[in-house]
């Protein structure tokens, strides 16, 4: 799984990607094209070469070092095609050798600065010989031209066509110089061809530590905390938050309330009123583990994540005419594939938001309690919302708090098991919805 | 040597074709011979494609673009594969066209190039800034066809303007033409009053707002068409009306509505305006036609106030 293939669940995955600040234009594809990592052992090993990143952000005497460096990273470009031309023995033309001596001496200049935070960026050892092959002045400007000193044959006829006024003589010592130009460049790229392996890995090291810095300086604005890996099936997570509803909470003059949440192998049933935040919390929980898996730090103060091989997130209103289904259709469909998918015996998170809403309560009701009992024996983790009465002793269930003197509080208490919340008609008079309709429903609510 | 040390004093110019063969590569050409050599970090970057050795519409033949030793100049990989001088490769922006990425490079030896670039003003700007950090002091842009959008003050200070026979052959119409396109360059800045009461209309608007006759200043944006011309003009006491729009590129109005409208006393106003420096001409047409150079000149010159120069014919010297 690529995080460009699950970026746009509507879980605010996309909102943390585009505020990473990443410099090189390539990074941001190399990201889109990178797999889910899916061991534990993995997402260490990137958190931990993360770490000086960590630190060199957290450190205010390096904030224009920093802007230095995505300045340098701007003119990191995606020269892949050059680098296998050059290893294939093409003769590369001057932009191919500019790009290479860009990325040659870009490298060195980017792994220089960082040694300025004590941040090392291990290169592969050879590209100054790329730059001296392409600086033979040694002026060590970014800049490329078939130059003089590289042919005394060229240099000669370059002052020839310079004198020359006569235009068919000019013509013809023009291309004379081309054709020398040519056997340059065929020289330059046999020397070159030794080292495109060196150049490919260079350029991802690159474009890792790009990365790297971007998440790091991510977490840091965000107030994001890095999350630890755990190998049992437990969930901790303390003052968890969603960035990008919280952004837009606060454009509004309002705040994010944070939740604390821990649950394990059992399935989690989360009831509580409408409007109580139970969506948001599944979509945080699949933001958080996606965001784990990709070497991301995670919005909370405190988190431990058991890696998973797939994460699925099934919320309510996929109807989809042009396939022929409802809505409750489309539900089904979806959560069958979870069904599946753990009776393969795969680790999965399954994140389910009212399952069977579409239909009368009492399948619904039968359904959601089939899909529990089925589930709580697997393998998997399983976050379900309902409205529903489930009556199960393999779930743990939780409810929100709800309505408190007019205002929501969105914490989460485990609950014991019997009748669901009966707050709809509050939250619907909160929200100034007509009396007269909510009174005629009180009224039969009474009988 | 006309009109050269003008240039100087700003760092961005066009040049502006009111129409192909109206002899912009040759005012391009003559600025970049008589440039004095001490003003260095000058870059020639185009808008679209220029330089082909044949006009690829009319067939005629076409004058080169001749760059010298030490000058920044923009264009596209395939062209800058055509080029016949010798160039150091400066940079590689994050601009495409139709023909690659654009580069920037120093002319390291004189000679001829194709010159091509980004096809949309806000790109332009944004590779004349990669420019200025590379060293240009001054940016000549190179427009192509009737892109009058390109002389916008948002993306350059200066502009020249060229225009002949190939535009209309008819010197009455050519003269009226050309004096109008100069009369909107010209238009007054606006200055705000604080405590006036500003009508702010849009041609894109099905409905236009009916207390319009309580206000004597509209502020227009995007264009200003024909149709919203029309009915601020039929407002009483259009002598008070004023009219602002961004710049001159978004008058979109005839010559007779435009003409109508100022005689009656209304004023046309902008926000930011560009300084024409010069107008230039070709008195022949593609089709052979020539006009009397020096009538053309003369009359355009009276119609318009600035001097007017065939640059062909006087061959000024350097």
């Amino acid at each position: 799984m690529k995080l460009k293939h699950i970026i746009d669940i509507p879980c605010g995955l996309r909102y943390c990607f585009e505020n990473l600040t990443l410099g090189s234009s390539y990074s941001r594809r190399y990201l889109l094209d990178m797999d889910m990592m899916e061991s534990a052992c993995q997402i260490r090993q990137w958190q931990e070469a993360m770490q000086p990143y960590r630190q060199m952000v957290a450190d205010n005497r390096f904030s224009s070092l920093l802007q230095t460096i995505a300045l340098r990273y701007n003119a990191i470009k995606d020269i892949r095609e050059t680098i296998a031309a050059i290893a294939s023995g093409r003769v590369a033309d001057d932009i191919e050798l500019f790009e290479v001596k860009n990325l040659a001496m870009g490298a060195l200049a980017i792994q220089e600065l960082l040694a300025k935070a004590e941040v090392n960026l291990p290169l592969p050892d050879g590209l100054e010989k790329v730059v001296d092959i392409l600086d033979p002045d040694a002026n060590k400007i970014l800049s490329f031209y078939v130059y003089d000193s590289y042919s005394p044959e060229l240099a000669a006829l370059r002052t020839r066509i310079k004198c020359t006024d006569d235009a068919e003589e000019r013509q013809k010592l023009i291309l004379e110089s081309q054709e020398i130009e040519y056997a340059v460049r065929q020289k330059l790229t046999h020397e070159l061809k030794p080292f495109a392996a060196l150049l490919s890995d260079s350029l991802e090291k690159l474009v890792v530590a790009d990365i790297m810095l971007a998440q790091a300086q991510l977490s840091r604005r965000m107030g994001f905390c890095q999350p630890e890996v755990s190998e049992g099936g437990e969930y901790v997570l303390k003052a968890m938050f969603n960035p990008h509803i919280r952004s837009v909470l606060n454009e509004k003059g309002r705040e994010f309330q944070k939740i604390d949440l821990t649950f394990g192998h059992q399935p989690l049933l989360i009831v509580g009123a409408n409007m109580g935040g139970k969506t948001v919390v599944l979509k945080t929980l699949v933001l958080i583990q996606y965001l784990t898996q990709f070497g991301f730090d995670v919005p909370a103060s405190e988190a431990r994540i058991p890696v998973k091989k797939s994460v699925f997130f099934c919320a309510g209103d996929a109807q989809n005419e042009l396939d022929g289904l409802s809505s409750f259709g489309a539900e089904m469909k979806k959560i069958d594939e979870v069904l599946k998918c753990s009776l393969s015996g795969a680790d999965i998170l399954a994140c389910i938001d009212e399952p069977a809403r579409s239909t009368n309560p009492i399948e619904g009701t039968a359904l959601v309690s089939a899909l529990i009992d089925i589930l709580a024996e697997k393998k998997i983790t399983l976050l379900i919302t309902t409205h529903y009465n489930i009556d199960s002793d393999l779930c743990l269930r939780m409810k929100v708090r709800g309505l408190e003197n007019g205002k929501m509080n969105y914490a989460l208490d485990v609950a014991p098991r019997g009748e669901v919340p009966h707050e709809a008609l509050n939250v619907a008079r909160s929200l100034g919805i007509s009396d007269r309709w909510l009174d005629e429903a009180q009224k039969i609510l009474g009988k | 040597m006309p009109f050269i040390k003008e240039i100087l004093k700003y760092d961005s110019l066009s040049i502006v074709g009111l129409e192909k063969n109206v002899g912009k590569t040759q005012c391009l050409n003559y600025i970049l011979s008589r440039l004095p050599l001490e003003s260095r970090g000058v870059c020639i970057t185009s808008i679209g494609v220029d330089g082909e050795k044949v006009d690829q519409v009319t067939s005629t033949e076409k004058p080169e673009i001749h760059i010298s030793e030490g000058c920044l100049f923009c264009t596209s990989e395939k062209h800058y594969r055509q080029r016949e001088l010798v160039s150091e490769l400066l940079a590689i922006s994050d601009e495409t066209t139709s023909l690659g990425r654009i580069l920037v490079a120093r002319a390291v030896s004189p000679g001829k190039v194709m010159l091509s670039g980004p096809a949309s003003t806000p790109a332009l700007v944004r590779l004349m800034n990669t420019t200025k950090t590379l060293g240009a002091r001054l940016n000549i842009v190179d427009g192509a066809l009737s892109r009058l959008s390109l002389a916008s003050p948002a993306v350059s200070q200066a502009m020249i303007l060229s225009t002949g026979a190939a535009y209309s052959a008819n010197l009455a119409t050519l003269v009226a033409q050309t004096a109008f396109v100069v009369d909107r360059i010209n238009l007054p800045l606006y200055t705000e009053k604080p405590d006036e009461q500003c009508l702010g209309l849009s041609s894109m608007g099905a409905a236009l707002p009916a207390n319009m006759k309580d206000f004597t200043v509209f502020s227009v944006t995007g264009a200003l068409t024909d149709r919203l011309l029309g009915r601020i003009a039929a407002l009483p006491h259009v002598e008070d009306l004023e009219i602002r729009v961004k710049d001159f590129t978004r008058i979109f109005v005839t010559p007779q509505a435009y003409r109508n409208f100022l005689a009656r006393g209304g004023r046309i106003t902008v926000a930011q305006r560009s300084k024409l420096i010069a107008v230039t001409v070709n008195p022949t047409a593609p089709n052979g036609f020539v006009i009397n150079s020096d009538r053309l000149c003369a009359e355009l010159s009276s119609a318009i106030g600035l001097p007017v120069y065939d640059l062909v014919k006087n061959r000024y010297e350097a």
